[in-house]
């Protein structure tokens, strides 16, 4: 993966879990242990369902893309649309609610998450430093 | 088991595919009679955020009405994602379902007594 990127496009539910089983893929390939890669699935699913839900009112596809870039694993989303926004209301509180959890796995799991904009698109950038995983160490040295 | 304690096992990882089954079944499970109830998730490494939604839904409507709805067989990844969203803090979770029969033995002790 590290020479390109791999790409998958995402519509609905079906597509959600091929999604998942692509990050599972590519986040073992970068040398991320079993529990990691499960956590990585989670967000990716979560980053892929908000922005199915945003993306135009659910009626265009949404485009994610992985790659390793300077030690890092990232997981990008791209969209058309608005973006959903990426501040979680209550922190330090607790949500019993039947809703509202899939930011706030995503901003815990990851290290690096961040929104950008290039007309008609928004991208959802998310990184994993792989510090911590075989290729990552051998890669800082 | 006690046959006071009726048990919903569910034995597959909830994501997209699935989640509005889980939901819709844990749902029904919560409305049962039995006044004391035990998710069992012992098998499952991965639940997505509707299934986290479904759970907190439906422990708080058993808590509503009267009932007891713990969670067991979290340990693992699926410890991990229910520290993130901090569900210990309102549902009872347990890593076993021998420690979760013990604590609701003594959920309906306490009941007796009081």
């Amino acid at each position: 993966m590290s020479s390109r990127a791999r790409q998958c496009t995402v519509r609905g539910p079906v597509d959600i879990c091929r999604a998942m089983q692509i990050t599972a893929i590519e986040a073992a390939k970068a040398g991320f242990e079993e529990d990691q890669i499960v956590l990585l699935q989670l967000a990716t699913e979560e980053a892929c369902a908000n922005a199915c839900e945003y993306a135009q009112a659910g009626n265009d596809p949404v485009f994610v893309t992985w790659r390793e870039h300077r030690g890092s694993f990232m997981i990008t989303v791209r969209q058309t649309g608005h973006p959903f926004p990426l501040e979680v209301p209550q922190l330090t509180g607790v949500n019993t609610s039947a809703r509202g959890r899939g930011l706030l796995l995503i901003l815990y799991l990851m290290d690096e998450v961040r929104h950008l904009r290039r007309h008609p698109y928004v991208y959802l950038r998310m990184a994993k430093s792989m510090r911590r995983t075989a290729r990552g160490g051998n890669a800082d040295g | 088991m006690d046959n006071r304690i009726r048990v919903f096992r569910w034995q597959q990882d909830v994501h997209a595919a699935n989640a509005d089954e889980f939901r819709g079944r844990l749902a029904g499970f919560a409305q049962t009679d039995a006044k004391l109830l035990m998710l069992v998730l012992q098998d499952v490494k991965y639940v997505n955020s509707v299934a986290l939604g479904a759970i907190a839904s439906g422990v708080l409507e058993a808590r509503r009405s009267g009932k007891q709805l713990v969670v067991a067989g979290i340990v693992g990844t699926l410890r991990e994602i229910f520290n993130i969203v901090k569900f210990s803090q309102f549902i009872q979770l347990f890593d076993t379902l021998e420690e979760a029969e013990a604590y609701l033995h003594t959920f309906v002790a306490d009941k007796e007594d009081g």
